[in-house]
């Protein structure tokens, strides 16, 4: 998993966006698996996929953008 | 060898590709689904506790965030009688917070075709200060205006309840917020809260409205999943004076313990409401707890004279002259 703020991901990476960090993860592992590679819990994290929400276990495409939402609030 | 993808999970009803699986129930539902079975939900939760009827007039407290409008939007999807309520708080950290906030509720009504009745409530209009202002200008959070925020939203929503005739007042918590309070407390021992948490507060007082979370036996993320699939825009940046604060730790506790042990959270909190109704926790405690009347607001106060609110306002609007910029219109609380 690679930070990917300063430099463009490559063309056949998954972008995970998180707040406002941009991530890289490669293709081919899961959605629970690009939460806890982004150092997130699964547990408290939403994740869509073309505005669409998508499990935990589905499996990430090359060139996939996978948005995550944090679900705590609170004060 | 490169992994096969996994077949997409399917929605236990219909086979169609799934959005939520909510472990603690097993349960996997699509996006239509999943809106029926958080109707049905709420609905059960309802009617078990007695919250309220289709006869009612129901006073959402509305903040702009997923849960108080999902509450909203599901409410009147059943078909009860609710009115929203928005507390102007005057919070900007920097990304007008409460402006924005506002900004969600009006796109929220405008949405449902603007006939929705939304009470709105300006507190430096109202009471003189902001709520930072305010908590600058009182012994009351100096640092952090939390305390000083929540008294003033309790006593609001009691009076806006009371002034126009509400039989309940509906608040978004979720099972997180729920969980989070109950184990602060329990952690302290805290016994005059431990008695009184719970999914429905019978009015401790004439004229007062009683207070209920229809939505205490859905997680947080269920709520966030909700606002999703209803299409539901809500202020989604967390209110800047929250940084840091005890309740988001101890939900990132609990979600911990919640990974290793799905519906650890549902039945830490289920099992404590169990032990209070069948078997008498605190019953003792609930006995001797006095209140009194408020002699400037009428509202309940748990010692005699003057009620937090109105003492710690008084004081505020003593000192409100020595603001750099006074809003104008302050009111006696």
């Amino acid at each position: 998993m690679t930070d990917n703020n300063t430099s463009p991901p490559p063309d056949n990476a998954v972008t995970v966006i998180y707040r406002k960090q941009t991530f890289t993860v490669r293709p081919g592992i899961t959605v629970e698996e690009a939460i806890r590679a982004c150092g997130l819990d699964p547990v408290a994290i939403l994740a869509t996929r073309d505005g669409k929400l998508v499990t935990e276990e589905v499996t990430l495409r090359p060139g996939d953008t996978l948005k995550l939402l944090a679900t705590i609030s609170g004060g | 060898m490169p992994k096969r993808p996994r077949r997409p999970l399917r929605c236990r009803h219909c086979d169609q590709k799934a959005v939520i699986n909510m472990r603690q129930h097993k349960l996997a539902l699509c996006g239509p689904h999943f809106v029926e079975w958080v109707h049905k939900q709420t609905e059960r939760s309802i009617k078990k506790w007695r919250m309220f009827t289709r006869d009612e007039r129901v006073l959402v407290a509305v903040s702009g965030g997923k849960d108080s409008l999902a509450l909203w939007d599901i409410l009147l999807e059943l078909g009860y009688q609710a009115d929203g309520l928005y507390i102007g708080l005057g919070i900007d950290g920097g990304v007008h917070y409460s402006d924005q906030s506002h900004e969600y509720i009006r796109q929220f009504i405008a949405q449902r075709g603007g006939d929705l009745t939304l009470h709105v409530v300006d507190v430096a209009e109202v009471y003189g200060a902001s709520i930072p202002q305010a908590a600058q200008l009182s012994r009351r959070g100096r640092a952090k205006p939390c305390s000083l925020c929540g008294l003033t939203k309790r006593h609001i929503m009691n009076r806006i309840a009371r002034e126009h005739g509400y039989h309940v007042l509906a608040t978004g918590h979720n099972l997180d917020d729920e969980v989070a309070v109950l184990f602060g407390n329990t952690l302290q021992w805290a016994v005059g809260y431990l008695t009184r948490q719970g999914p429905l507060l019978p009015p401790s007082h004439p004229g007062l409205a009683r207070k209920v979370k229809p939505l205490f036996r859905f997680y947080e993320r269920e709520m966030a999943a909700y606002a999703i699939v209803r299409g539901i825009e809500y202020v989604y940046d967390e209110c800047p004076f929250a940084e840091g604060a005890t309740s988001i730790r101890h939900k990132e506790l609990l979600n911990q313990l919640e990974a290793q042990s799905p519906g650890a959270k549902l039945h830490f909190y289920l099992n404590f409401l169990r032990a209070r109704e069948e078997h008498g926790l605190f019953q003792t405690v609930q006995e001797q707890i006095e209140l009194h009347t408020c002699p400037t607001c009428g509202q309940p106060t748990t010692n005699e004279g003057q009620c937090a609110f109105c003492r710690t306002w008084e004081r505020v609007q003593e000192r409100v002259g020595a603001l750099p910029h006074t809003p104008q219109g302050a009111n006696a609380p």
